[in-house]
């Protein structure tokens, strides 16, 4: 016969666990995924896994603004923080934005507004250029224009090194445009993992450290099997962000899903627990 | 009067592609590392580290030979596109410290200092300096020689930097050249070969002193022209100037119709025809596209144009793969096409095809399309699909 604890022990659910700490973005991090969506009726990749997280980042290119249905869906997530992050292509000299640009946005305010009245989510606005686009003067002027007519945060991720030099970065800070950090394998010279410390607002976005098919096409690329290593670095980056920034910003890439997402739960567990020993001490 | 004397600097990426290959994989530093390919196969070392050099294994040497030589090291297969990327990125650099970059080769570059001292002060600490600069931001390791011209600055890199282990780098001053190069064997002299080392060595000439001094009259009887040529190297004689290179930032080729076209197959006949152009166009200028753009013009004159990023390619059937998929993105309008155009941009340079790395099938197919409208014309031979047009 079976006999019966009269006293037995509190079992420690893991929704238990969860609820003792607190959620990452009461402590100004918001950790989520990104997913690119298509345009005519494709089916789009928005993963239910993005639930699970306080942001979403939604690629697309400027040729390709999402249907309204789409956007819809998108804005009704549970997520807290909806980022649009804009592929753009240059013209000829790359040193200016195509005139496409400016229809693509108006295209996305329009639909954005005819999708839902009350806009209840926080919304950024990243504009990421090509890695051939070299920094000119020209562009500081584009940026602060599209800076001052967007109804959204606005940021700018760039690649060439010509962005990263003392000079540039000067300037930028000057003129208030803010920039998204990059977590990208230690290709020396070719990608800069810089970070902004004096900004209030980091953006990191994770890129995987698959060095040896960088140059390759996606999928082939990306690679978010992140060992427990390289999660503790990202983990010691984000918390040095953290403590110059209000709000930090951190995004797993598009491919493949799975990865990504189990990724993005283990930087989960273990910023928790960074944050919990913090302040525990 | 002051003397004016040019200052050259001859700047060399160590193991270059070993040295890439070490960035991407931090586990091969410290192991002999051969890149080549297959040891099995029938391709040559394309590079090697100082490890595997120390077992006899060198540059151009069958890859079966050297695993014979170093069975132990990494065989590594050469990635063209890093390559391309980090001498890119090296010329970048160089081009922002110095005005006058000249890139030789993919892991060579001349740089002309000369008139700059008031600016920058002594020629070869600013030469010392550049190369900290380069080293910081690649993690490439160099060496690097400054003489007057090029000729002996190429040779005070190979000679004396690369042999000094701590500082390798290595300045000729003005009027030293000839004394400098006489204790060298004659194979250290750029132009000089297995052959000729064998021509100059019946008549005991094995040091560039002993050509250097050889009467001008006894090397033109014996080598013609290219003995007096050689005579006035071996004494650090070089008029050469260093000369910027410009590399073409894009490549395309467009078309308009003589009749404008609602028509899609003869539209997909007529993009074949321009991406084999196009495909051409690359591999004789030896350089991959990382990206494409379709540029499209409506008989009422919009024009409308859309760019892809994909893996480095030249190869026409890459090329029109994504044209066609370009081009059904953007025929979006009922409406009669005047034009197409293909543009090929983010380039880098073809390593494979400049270092004969084993050919791949596609690769082989265009290479003898091109040699064959090289000797009869671009007429004679393309693709039966796009013969309509």
């Amino acid at each position: 016969m079976k006999s019966i604890d009269r006293n037995p022990k509190p079992v420690k659910t893991k929704a238990a666990r969860v609820s003792v700490l607190p959620p990452l973005y009461a402590q100004g991090i918001h950790l989520g995924l990104s997913s690119r969506i298509l345009k005519f009726g494709q089916k789009n990749k928005v993963s239910p896994s993005t639930d699970l997280f306080s942001a979403l980042e939604v690629n697309m290119d400027m040729y390709s603004p999402p249907q309204e249905n789409t956007l819809l869906s998108l804005l009704q997530g549970s997520y807290q923080r909806i980022i649009w992050h804009v592929e753009v292509s240059e013209l000829e000299d790359m040193k200016t934005l195509r005139p496409e640009f400016a229809l693509f946005l108006t295209q996305l305010i329009e639909l954005q507004a005819n999708a839902t009245k009350e806009q209840t989510k926080e919304q950024l606005f990243i504009l990421s250029l090509q890695p051939t686009a070299t920094y000119s003067d020209q562009w500081l002027d584009q940026l602060q224009q599209q800076r001052d007519n967007l109804p959204y945060s606005f940021l700018i991720e760039s690649t060439h090194r010509s962005w990263k030099t003392e000079r540039v970065q000067a300037k930028l800070k000057s003129t208030g445009i803010e920039q998204v950090s990059l977590d990208a394998p230690k290709l020396f010279g070719l990608i800069k993992n810089v970070d902004d410390l004096t900004a209030k607002r980091s953006y990191l976005r994770l890129l995987g450290r698959n060095s040896r098919d960088w140059f390759e096409a996606p999928p082939k690329k990306y690679e978010y099997q992140y060992p427990a290593a390289e999660i503790s670095e990202i983990v010691e980056r984000i918390q040095r962000l953290r403590e110059n920034a209000d709000d930090v910003t951190v995004i797993l890439g598009i491919h493949p899903f799975e990865d990504a997402c189990a990724a993005a739960q283990l930087l989960q567990k273990k910023l928790l627990a960074a944050i919990s020993k913090e302040q525990q001490c | 009067m002051s003397t004016y004397s040019p200052s050259v600097v001859h700047l060399d990426l160590d193991t270059f592609f070993v040295s890439v290959e070490r960035i991407l994989d931090p586990a091969l530093e410290r192991r002999p590392v051969i890149v080549g390919g297959n040891p099995f196969g029938r391709g040559v070392v394309a590079g090697c580290s100082y490890e595997a050099r120390a077992y006899g294994v060198h540059s151009a040497q069958p890859i079966r030979l050297a695993y014979r030589l170093c069975p132990q090291a990494a065989f590594l297969h050469g990635n063209y596109v890093h390559y391309a990327q980090y001498s890119n990125l090296v010329k970048e650099i160089l081009e922002e410290l110095v005005p006058i970059c000249e890139k030789s080769s993919v892991d060579e570059f001349y740089l002309d200092l000369s008139r700059c001292e008031s600016l920058k002060g002594n020629a070869y600490k600013w030469a010392q300096e550049i190369s900290r600069v380069v080293r910081g931001e690649t993690h490439l390791p160099l060496s690097l020689g400054l003489a007057t011209n090029k000729l002996v600055a190429k040779v005070a890199t190979t000679q004396m930097a690369k042999q000094n282990a701590l500082e390798r780098h290595y300045a000729v001053d003005a009027g030293n050249e000839a004394s400098f190069l006489s204790p060298f064997a004659v194979r250290a002299l750029p132009g000089i070969g297995e052959v000729m080392e064998g021509k100059l060595e019946p008549y005991g000439i094995e040091r560039l002193g002993q050509l250097a001094a050889t009467p001008v009259q006894v090397l033109e009887r014996l080598f013609g022209k290219t003995g007096r040529v050689l005579r006035e190297k071996a004494q650090g004689i070089d008029h050469s100037q260093v000369i910027i290179t410009r590399e073409q930032k894009s490549y395309s080729r467009e078309e308009t119709f003589g009749e404008d076209s609602l028509d899609a197959q003869f539209i997909y006949q007529h993009l074949l025809k321009l991406s084999a152009q196009l495909g051409e166009d690359l591999r004789k200028g030896k350089v991959f596209s990382g990206k494409f753009a379709l540029k499209l013009r409506y008989s009422d004159f919009t024009t409308v144009s859309r760019s892809t990023s994909c893996s480095y390619t030249n190869r026409d059937k890459d090329i029109y793969q994504l044209a066609e998929k370009l081009f059904r993105k953007l025929w979006t309008r009922r409406v009669r096409v005047r034009l197409i155009g293909i543009e090929a941009n983010d380039l880098i340079d073809d390593i494979e095809q400049q270092m004969l790395f084993p050919d791949e099938t596609e690769d082989n197919k265009c290479s003898v399309l091109d040699v064959i409208r090289n000797k009869y014309g671009k007429q004679v031979i393309g693709y039966a699909a796009a013969m309509a047009s």
